[in-house]
């Protein structure tokens, strides 16, 4: 029945995890994760009842396909939780790999922060415990420090997103896919999956990184590259008219090369998460206490299992000049 | 005229005064004047060494070996260079902070720290105000340059750090920390309100520029005007000799007057 298939689908997974020494207890992992999802679950089977068609789904499916419609939004927020939350989790991996803490009872803080800890002095050093190149993922090592420029640069980016939000979200890292219409020299279609670059950005309470809720700025993105195509057409029909005037709205044309809006603005773009950072208290609190957001990702971080990550890393696209 | 002293000597005629019950209450300033009082040697005395460096600071008078502008040897030093040598006796002794170099160095390095606005009295009586330099971020007190000057002066005095500029490194690499979170947390906190469907008004720098395309565009306005004008001119030198110049030129005129219109309006 697919009415179970979700349910199991992801607590399967979930369940056979225990929860993670060092990052939370047994309770707070009760409270913060089993407890949601059961949640999450329950309210996504039995908004889908009774639906044939959406009961055979993913949860994948059923995000990108409900998030369109305005109907069906309740679903694809519970299905993006839970995906989420799940994808989060799924990353994570033991801090201390010693045996001995291996029954769950895992050094935790033994003081919660107080609220002196919102005027604490940045701790300065620039050795983490965990790093991809650690483990010999210098795959995606490299992709990271291709992106973002150092592996200093995105672990702060990351966490300091993810700091920054207030309420419930994730903090995503993503690979952008663009599929360019190019033709290589024996006239083959790329049609591979590749990225070409790494972001990290937020979504918020139930947003996904598949639906892209357009903001003003990328449909304005998106009219302009039209605009830009339409001119190019134009000019190409009736070269007489070549020299028309360039409209002072143009702005965005300054910025940003017409390659580079479509790549932001259209829907052959995808992005690939690889990696996502829980920021919700439901996750956190129990263990840090209202002011322990912050130990809590130095946590995260260094409990992110970077084998699974680079597992996620599509092929780089790369421009080759034969 | 003599240096007059009687006034000083206030505080022992009131108390013999009031001995001989000349007065019965003592006044209201009494005992002020008792616990501070008024200084009575008038001698002006120089400071011949500098008390922070311990230089002297009397200026010994050179003169170049060789022959001046005048073609004359100098032997000995004339009223003016007597005068120099030593009028900085008498002046108070400079002082000098630490904290201002530090300060100097900060904001050369950091221009665009001081675009943040800012209360001016923000940082007077910084040492009444209990703030704890074990930690940059103080509450009640913005971060900015003078966290960094004094973080890295407590730094210095408490033996964190050997030496002063790297007291000073590691609090501006402090500063840097919390500066790039809060930088984000502003972007994600307008990325949530904007999601909410709040809109934004102008920034600062928006307004200013605004403003100042304004006045641009006018400006063109006019410039335009005149390079049509002056190109007319080249190109017919000789209708300024023509009887109609005239009548040309009292054109030209009236339009110098609408400028002068435009450039008070501009100025307005």
């Amino acid at each position: 029945m697919a009415l179970n298939l979700i349910t199991t689908r992801s607590l399967e997974r979930l369940f056979n995890k225990k929860p993670i020494p060092g990052l939370v207890s047994v309770e707070g992992w009760q409270r913060g994760c089993i407890d949601r999802i059961n949640y999450y679950s329950k309210m996504l089977n039995e908004s889908i009842k009774g639906n044939e068609l959406l009961e055979n789904k993913s949860v994948e499916e059923l995000i990108t396909e409900c998030g369109m419609s305005p109907s069906k939004r309740n679903i694809a927020n519970y299905a993006s939780l839970l995906y989420n939350l799940e994808f989060s989790i799924s990353s994570l991996k033991d801090t201390n790999n010693d045996s001995s803490t291996s029954n769950g009872d895992a050094p935790l803080l033994k003081e919660k922060p107080t609220k002196f800890s919102l005027l604490e002095t940045p701790d300065l050093s620039l050795d983490f415990n965990n790093e991809p190149r650690f483990t010999a993922h210098t795959l995606l090592q490299n992709a990271i420090e291709s992106s973002f420029s150092s592996m200093v640069q995105f672990r702060t980016l990351l966490l300091n997103s993810n700091m920054a939000i207030s309420g419930d979200g994730f903090t995503w890292l993503v690979a952008r896919i663009y599929k360019p219409k190019i033709q290589t020299m024996n006239n083959q279609m790329v049609d591979d999956i590749k990225y070409d670059k790494l972001f990290v950005f937020n979504t918020y309470n139930a947003g996904s990184p598949f639906i892209m809720n357009k903001s003003n700025l990328i449909n304005n993105l998106e009219k302009e590259y039209k605009r830009l195509e339409k001119e190019k057409t134009q000019n190409n029909d009736s070269n007489s008219q070549s020299n028309v005037s360039k409209s002072a709205s143009s702005y965005y044309n300054e910025i940003l090369s017409s390659e580079e809006i479509k790549k932001i603005a259209f829907n052959d773009t995808t992005y690939a998460p690889l990696l996502a950072i829980d920021a919700s208290p439901k996750f956190w609190l129990y263990d840090y206490g209202v002011f322990g957001k912050k130990e809590y990702l130095n946590r995260i971080w260094d409990s992110i299992d970077w084998s699974i990550v680079e597992s996620r890393l599509p092929q780089k696209y790369e421009l080759k000049y034969d | 005229m003599k240096i007059q002293t009687n006034a000083v000597n206030v505080l022992e005629r009131t108390s013999n005064y009031l001995n001989s019950g000349v007065l019965k209450i003592p006044p209201t300033w009494f005992n002020v004047i008792a616990k501070y009082p008024p200084r009575k040697q008038f001698i002006r005395e120089p400071i011949l060494n500098d008390p922070v460096t311990g230089k002297s600071r009397v200026n010994s008078l050179k003169f170049k070996d060789g022959i001046n502008k005048k073609g004359l040897y100098k032997t000995r030093a004339n009223l003016k260079d007597k005068t120099s040598g030593t009028n900085k006796l008498y002046k108070p002794v400079n002082l000098v902070y630490l904290e201002d170099q530090l300060r100097q160095l900060f904001y050369e390095q950091h221009p665009w720290e001081r675009s943040r606005p800012k209360i001016l009295i923000e940082n007077t009586n910084m040492s009444a105000r209990n703030y704890d330099w074990s930690q940059i971020q103080q509450l009640g007190k913005p971060l900015d340059g003078e966290s960094v000057v004094q973080r890295s002066l407590y730094l210095l005095k408490n033996k964190q750090c050997s030496s002063l500029m790297g007291a000073y490194d590691q609090a501006r690499f402090e500063f840097y920390r919390i500066r790039m979170e809060q930088e984000i947390q502003e972007q994600v906190a307008m990325e949530e309100a904007e999601m909410f469907g709040s809109i934004m008004g102008l920034s600062a720098i928006d307004f200013g520029i605004e403003k100042e395309q304004e006045v641009i565009r006018q400006w063109k306005k006019k410039v335009i005007k005149e390079t049509e004008l002056l190109s007319a001119r080249r190109a017919n030198p000789s209708e300024s000799w023509s009887k109609e110049g005239t009548v040309s030129k009292e054109k030209k005129n009236i339009e110098k007057v609408n400028e002068k219109d435009e450039i008070e309006e501009l100025l307005l």
